[in-house]
């Protein structure tokens, strides 16, 4: 045997006062007594004040010793000596969210490290190993190292996450860290649910796994989606799978923002996927929350199989994916500043836009004084300096730093959209009249969307560095693009377009990636800017924040991977103050585990392969030396306590 | 309190009861085994010269030609003298020990003086320390009852022999002795008693326990004081050394009640946590049965 911990030993020093103070332990109850005549006979044969009966209790010093003894083996970690070699060892576990299963015997996470820790704690003395936690990422939790004490802390630290699992890459880093080590082996700890082929040609891997095929019903895709043509209207989608042998059903519950939607009852035959939609109208947004409840099992499918009673009827193994989150946002509401000498046609196209906040001037602003979050809408009279940001421009009749009016030419052939683009979307000029349009000198390149048949520009669009500018060079007075349909459909489509919302976020992410959130700053950002990030659970964690060029209140916030699944809450702002969902400032990021290879909890790889060395910790009941000195010095202290009762009875 | 208000009621009681338990053979009228003076007859014995011719009995002489002197029992007051042990140990814890021993003197001295017998009370432990005087009459009691009430267990040893000696050499007469004692006595308690039996002294001894003395109740470290030498035993009491207290007390109480029996001495053993009017009525029961 050898102590990992020699130092420890020293304690066995504390014997010497002990020793000593039971010596000196003199004070003693006085008892009165009619006569000592009885006294004096028993004590005849032996004197009560001699030296060496003042070992009053041999047997209980003699405890009390073994009990400090013990303890002070036990703190100095004993190894017993197995007469192996010292060899190099890199454990992986895998955390992925069907680690989260419940086994007959706790989670199948509990029970990998567990048995990490056996394998751990039956380490040759000299040993080293390392630590890895695996999902579809790898992440060191210890390197190589021989102090075992770390090694277990490492593997107590262990977090489970929500993402998919792929363990390829950890075994590539376990690899590393072994190097050139011909005598290094790799163990993963796994419940062998995930797709990979190549694991088992490993020849250094071994892989453990105590996991038996579970029936569960998950969802596997729940996200929400605006329609981009027409914002008020929005869909929720929600992919639910069974992955079992048995028949499932559910009820599928949503909720948005709390409030009770939808309740479906489904029922899917084994391993069936069902995906259903929900749709929802208005421009009000939210955080969809879908759940799937009373999940039965029935064993129809087999009407061989006997029926189940009610214990032993398969349940539903793991819960995580039996709910899911999505963020719909709010319809955008654009804010549109038309500048026009008068047009009740043009008017009227944008004020018939339920999502457009209209503002109407006669001129343009003195100054150049344009209002910020404004989309300008140029009509005929262009001022000499375009303002900065996104700019439509209908009819202009007046050279701006951005191009020169060189002619107008009349009666122009339309012709297709030379360009799909999702301004031009629907957008057909076929019947349009277009007795004149504005033939225009770009200072720079147009990017043409539509055009006459001798290539003249009916609609471009213009990239500055400012902003994007649409130009539409049609003379609006004698055509009749104002009263016809496509006319509002292209502003609509040009606004939508310009309000810019290709970069939002995902209505949800898959747990395990990272995202990049893009935030609006009530101030202009810092050098040392964070953000304040709440996971589902209520943990706060700070995220730096990288400022935009374009707009100094813009910012991105790039943060993962997000482990845990639910409802993550970003306070753009900062501050120590946690971020609420009623908060107008916080935004939300949706993670769910998403993932139809975590839902299903059938291991799917190889049968597991012997370690080359048997963990010798078996040998011992599965508990280290320690463990067993503990249980001793808790006997003993029993023993010691007994012994000290039957002194004190009064 | 040592004598509550009915305790005389309770000593009247116990007199009535006397009377009727030893119908006649209380102590004033009971005769004393005294020879000498009396009228009526006892026994004979054989001439010596010298001797008074008129207690000769002529008709034995006459019929049988033996020369024999006729005795008489003497006729004269019984004394009662009442020992009671004044020392510490009859003191230990509540003193309850020395509370019975004081009432039980009270007691027979009580029923003595109904019977207008002459008691005297001695206080011993290490000898006679005090004195209540010869005295008869049932006006005696009042005055008997304040003596006991004076008493204090303080006194630090017990000799129970030097306490006859010193009782001897006041020349009492001959008659009832009572031992009212725990007997815990370093030297032991028979020569005392040798010494009383061997002076024509009518012996009752009253051994009365605590039940602590019986079994002590304690066990692990303690220091044993004894409360009459102050000696001090540290040690730590064990089961069995406990068991063998209780054997050791057990053989003590034996040897008391064996040298009674030995000797024809009446002999009572109680512990202390009786009735003093309990404990007299047992006694003149085992009196009555004897």
């Amino acid at each position: 045997m050898t102590f990992l911990v020699p130092t420890a030993l020293a304690l066995a020093a504390i014997a010497l006062p002990i020793t000593v103070l039971y010596i000196l332990k003199l004070r003693m109850r006085r008892v009165p007594v009619s006569s000592d005549l009885f006294w004096q006979q028993i004590f005849q044969a032996r004197p009560p004040r001699s030296f060496w009966n003042r070992f009053r209790h041999p047997l209980s010093w003699l405890t009390q010793i073994l009990i400090l003894l013990t303890i002070v083996a036990a703190a100095g970690d004993p190894r017993w000596m197995t007469g192996s070699p010292p060899h190099s060892l890199v454990l992986i576990l895998d955390v992925s969210a069907s680690m989260q299963a419940a086994e007959s015997g706790g989670q199948r996470l509990d029970l990998a490290t567990d048995q990490a820790r056996r394998i751990i704690n039956s380490l040759p003395p000299g040993s080293q190993a390392a630590v890895i936690a695996a999902d579809h990422r790898a992440e060191v939790v210890c390197g190589m190292t021989d102090h075992i004490p770390d090694l277990l802390r490492a593997v107590s630290d262990i977090q489970p996450s929500a993402a998919a699992g792929s363990p390829e890459l950890a075994i590539t880093a376990a690899a590393e860290l072994l190097g050139q080590n011909d005598s290094g082996e790799i163990i993963l700890l796994t419940d062998r649910c995930f797709e990979s082929t190549k694991l088992t040609e490993h020849p250094r891997l071994t892989i453990l796994s105590a996991a038996t095929p579970l029936p569960n019903m998950g969802i596997t895709n729940c996200q929400s989606l605006r329609n981009p043509d027409d914002p008020l209207t929005a869909e929720l989608l929600v992919a639910v799978t069974n992955s079992s042998p048995h028949t499932a059903e559910a009820e599928l519950e949503l909720r948005l923002s709390g409030t009770l939607s939808s309740v479906v009852r489904l029922k899917l035959s084994p391993n069936e996927s069902t995906t259903r939609s929900f749709p929802r109208s208005g421009p009000a947004g939210g955080i969809w929350r879908a759940e799937l409840k009373n999940i039965r099992f029935s064993r129809d499918a087999d009407p061989t199989a006997p029926e189940p009673d009610a214990d032993s009827a398969p349940t539903d193994a793991l819960t995580i994916d039996n709910s899911a989150v999505a963020v719909l946002e709010d319809a955008p509401r654009q804010q549109v500043l038309l500048v026009s000498p008068g047009s009740l046609f043009v008017q009227k196209v944008f004020e018939a836009d339920p999502l457009t906040e209209l503002t109407v001037l006669p001129q343009p602003p003195a100054n150049n004084s344009w209002p910020p979050n404004h989309i300008v809408v140029l009509h005929e009279n262009v001022p000499r300096q375009l303002p900065g940001g996104p700019v439509i421009v209908l009819d202009p009749r007046n050279d701006c730093d951005a191009w020169n009016i060189r002619s107008t030419r009349e009666n122009p052939l339309p012709a297709q959209t030379v360009e799909m683009h999702p301004i031009t979307r629907n957008f057909r000029l076929d019947d349009v009249l277009i007795p004149a349009v504005s033939e225009l000198e770009f200072q720079l390149k147009p990017r043409i969307l539509a055009a006459a048949e001798d290539g003249l520009p009916l609609c471009c669009l213009l990239q500055r560095p400012q902003g994007p500018v649409v130009v539409i060079p049609l003379h609006l007075t004698q055509s009749d693009l104002a009263f016809r349909t496509v006319f509002p459909i292209l502003m609509s489509n040009t606004l939508r377009w310009l309000a810019g919302h290709s970069d939002a976020l995902p209505s949800a992410t898959q747990a395990g990636q990272q995202v990049a959130v893009p935030l609006q700053l009530t101030a202009p950002a810092t050098p040392n800017q964070y953000s304040l990030l709440q996971s589902p659970a209520g943990k706060l964690t700070r995220i730096p924040v990288v400022p935009d060029t374009s707009s100094p209140l813009s910012a991105t916030a790039l943060t993962g991977p997000l482990r845990e699944s639910g409802l993550w809450l970003i306070e753009p702002n900062g501050g120590t103050a946690p971020p609420s969902t009623n908060s107008n400032s916080a935004v939300p990021v949706a993670v769910n585990v998403a993932a139809s290879s975590e839902t299903d909890l059938r291991p799917r790889q190889a049968s597991e392969k012997s370690p080359k060395s048997p963990p010798r910790a078996v040998a011992m009941s599965g508990r280290p030396p320690w463990f067993w000195l503990c249980l001793a010095a808790v006997l003993l202290l029993t023993s010691e306590w007994f012994l000290y009762q039957r002194r004190w009875i009064t | 309190m040592l004598f509550p208000p009915d305790f005389l009621t309770r000593l009247e009681y116990l007199s009535l009861m006397s009377k009727r338990v030893f119908r006649g053979q209380l102590l004033a009228q009971r005769r004393t085994r005294q020879t000498g003076a009396g009228i009526e007859f006892a026994d004979h014995r054989e001439y010596s010269p010298g001797e008074d011719l008129r207690y000769l009995d002529w008709n034995v002489y006459a019929r049988h030609g033996d020369l024999l002197i006729r005795r008489f029992q003497e006729e004269q007051d019984l004394h009662l003298w009442l020992l009671l042990d004044c020392s510490n140990s009859m003191n230990l814890a509540d003193g309850r020990k020395f509370d019975l021993a004081r009432q039980l003197a009270a007691a027979l001295a009580w029923i003595a003086l109904a019977d207008l017998d002459r008691i005297s009370v001695l206080a011993c432990a290490a000898g006679v320390v005090e004195q209540f005087p010869l005295t008869r009459g049932r006006e005696r009691i009042l005055p008997l009852m304040q003596f006991l009430q004076g008493l204090t267990a303080s006194t630090p040893q017990t000799s129970l022999l030097e306490s006859v000696r010193q009782f001897l050499h006041r020349r009492p007469r001959p008659g009832i002795a009572v031992i009212l004692s725990d007997l815990f006595d370093p030297a032991g308690f028979e020569a005392g008693l040798d010494q009383l039996r061997f002076s024509g002294f009518d012996l009752h001894v009253i051994q009365l326990h605590h039940p602590l003395d019986a079994d002590p109740a304690v066990l692990g470290d303690a220091e044993l004081v004894d409360v009459e030498t102050g000696t001090t035993l540290q040690t730590t009491i064990t089961e069995h050394m406990l068991s063998e207290y209780r054997r050791l007390f057990r053989q003590h109480q034996d040897a008391v009640r064996n040298y009674c029996a030995r000797y024809n001495l009446g002999c009572t053993q109680s512990g202390c946590q009786v009735q003093f009017d309990s404990l007299v009525m047992a006694m003149m029961k085992q009196s009555a049965t004897s």
